[in-house]
């Protein structure tokens, strides 16, 4: 037996360990933690393993009171068994008010806003806060996102492959309630923060054309954050055309991809849910829009994925319809393509002594039965549900939300709590000006 | 025409007899083939013969392509002691096979994960070069990890 151990071969064992494991090693000698900690290794590092995890958020009470909760399961072959819960960033957990923009690399991208005092107008909002957490090495980050009232915006997070950098785009138009062709002389305006750089910039050229108007429904794959958009132009007042505008985080350019004529048409938001029609998701690691639609006037779910990355095709994979279920959404897709939707279940009907009772017998809510959401897994094969009841998730209305991670060691290096709040002064110059020149429109 | 037979030596002197076509699986092996047309005996003086006859063994495995990952994997389960582990990973390594070294690197990973610090020192022969002191300080930083 050789007394040594040939470095080549510590060095493979390592990069099979998993993220607790190597966090803890760090500590067995000088020459484990210098490689772990190499931004070689953290951004090499994936193990195929074991890895992937499905981040359940959902609340629970009714509407006055709700509380937050937020448990995570391995996904692979002993789903849903493995459950654990994770260590929520006390940002986080204080806050009611946010919602997970996507996860790349590890790392969960959650945003909320924060109120002006005494207004609950979203026009006062004042700061919007990204807060990226990675759960494996419980490490979250705080940035401030350059927010300014009257406009409407759209946050994007992504970790750039390349460089293993997070990635922050802020996309800000003018409201949808402005008819876009008057108001072409304002530009749309997109500022980039990189974690390497600390800080947010402006990005100028190749800006996404101001007549398209961004859904909050986006994806991350690769090197592309994908949003569901719609177009304005060429079509006449308030009737516009779906599209996908996707940025390339290497390049940092915006790409418009045309949807099939099916796709195309712009839908209302359903209304009997106040859902949208449409939405972007993430099937291992290819597009998917979620096409919602009802059929015999039962919703389903027409899921399309994009064919290795070709724009130009989108085929249908399946649709997903429950005949005795009342499916809501689908909240994201398994390792093994398995859809994660959210059903409505009847929980009880109102009766007096509940919430709303001065209102209930007013408006003839009585009697009625009213719903809980529960997270399922469909199986598209043979249409079958299968019920996580074992869980006990039930949740609040549209409060569940499902997002996979994997496991890595991005973060590692950041000081665990940190706020990145500096902004640039220009910011404010443009913005007022934006400001300006919108009021006069008006 | 025979199958042309090769002839490895450990590093204890001892011969183990291997058709050609197998033994160039390992990367060493084959651009030693192909450099002086194989000489009669191909001296291996890192391997021991334990060593050498499990790595005999293994590239004697008939297996079709798409089974061949589960084998890989069965093949270093059955062997789970780390030292042997080990040496079979030092000698995946001279010789240059790729998928052994994979798997028993893997194997090893997973028989030491949840081991204690001083465990995996012992394990993998490694001398800690940090002082209690400088050990706490960078265990402090993920507690809950420990």
């Amino acid at each position: 037996m050789s007394p040594y151990i040939a470095f080549d071969i510590q060095r493979d064992v390592i990069k099979r360990l998993p993220v607790k494991s190597l966090i803890r090693f760090r500590s067995v000698c000088k020459a484990w933690k210098s490689l772990i900690d190499s931004s070689e290794f953290i951004s090499g590092y994936s193990v195929p393993q074991n890895q992937n995890h499905l981040l359940v958020k959902y609340e629970v009470g009714d509407r006055q009171e709700t509380e937050f909760k937020c448990v995570c399961f391995v996904d692979d072959d002993t789903f849903p068994q493995q459950m654990f819960t994770p260590t929520v960033p006390p940002l986080l957990e204080q806050l009611k008010l946010w919602r997970i923009i996507g996860s790349s690399h590890g790392v969960l991208c959650f945003s909320y806003f924060l109120h002006r005092k005494n207004s609950d107008d979203w026009r006062e909002s004042v700061t919007d806060m990204a807060i990226l957490w990675n759960p494996s090495i419980r490490k979250s980050i705080a940035v401030v996102v350059p927010v300014e009232p009257y406009f409407l915006s759209v946050l994007g997070f992504g970790v750039c492959p390349h460089t293993c950098d997070p990635i922050l785009v802020y996309i800000r138009y003018i409201s949808s309630t402005c008819d876009p062709r008057e108001i072409n002389c304002i530009p749309s305006q997109v500022m980039i923060f990189t974690l390497s750089s600390g800080e947010w910039s402006n990005l100028c050229g190749n800006l996404p054309r101001k007549s398209i108007i961004f859904t909050q429904s986006s994806t991350v794959i690769g090197q592309f954050i994908y949003w569901f958009a719609s177009d304005t132009v060429d079509v006449s007042w308030l009737e516009y055309r779906n599209l996908i505008v996707s940025f390339d985080m290497v390049s940092h350019e915006f790409i418009e991809i045309d949807l099939p004529e099916c796709l195309a048409h712009f839908r209302h938001a359903d209304i009997e849910y106040m859902q949208p029609s449409f939405s972007v998701s993430r099937l291992r690691e290819s597009l998917v829009v979620l096409d919602y639609t009802y059929r015999d006037r039962r919703k389903v779910c027409v899921v399309w994925m994009m064919d290795h990355g070709d724009p130009k095709s989108f085929t249908k994979l399946f649709t997903i319809e429950a005949p005795d279920a009342r499916i809501k959404r689908t909240l994201g897709f398994r390792r093994s393509g398995e859809p994660v939707i959210e059903l409505e279940e009847e929980y009880g009907t109102f009766e007096g002594g509940l919430y709303f009772e001065d209102t209930l017998e007013e408006y003839g809510f009585e009697g009625r039965p009213y719903f809980e959401d529960t997270p399922a897994v469909y199986e598209p094969c043979t249409n079958h549900i299968i019920d996580i009841k074992d869980l006990e998730i039930y949740a609040a209305t549209d409060s569940v939300f499902v997002n996979s991670y994997t496991e890595s060691l991005l973060l590692l290096h950041e000081e665990n709590d940190s706020i990145y709040s500096i902004l640039r002064t220009e910011m404010t110059g443009v913005s007022l000006l934006l400001l300006l020149t919108c009021l006069i429109l008006l | 025409m025979s199958k042309k037979t090769l002839t490895l030596m450990s590093k204890d002197k001892q011969l183990f007899n291997i058709e050609e076509h197998l033994a160039v699986q390992s990367v060493t092996i084959r651009n030693m083939v192909k450099e002086d047309g194989a000489s009669s005996v191909i001296p291996l003086p890192r391997v021991d013969s334990e060593t050498l006859a499990l790595v005999i063994e293994y590239l004697n495995r008939q297996q079709a392509p798409e089974e061949d990952e589960d084998y890989v994997k069965k093949f270093v389960d059955e062997r789970g002691e780390i030292p042997t582990l080990l040496e079979l990973a030092q000698a995946a390594l001279d010789l240059d096979i790729k998928k052994l070294m994979d798997a028993a690197c893997m194997k090893v990973a997973d028989l030491i994960k949840d081991f204690t610090l001083e465990e995996v020192r012992e394990a993998l022969r490694i001398e800690n070069d940090r002082t209690p002191e400088e050990e706490k300080a960078i265990r402090d930083e993920f507690q809950w990890a420990f």
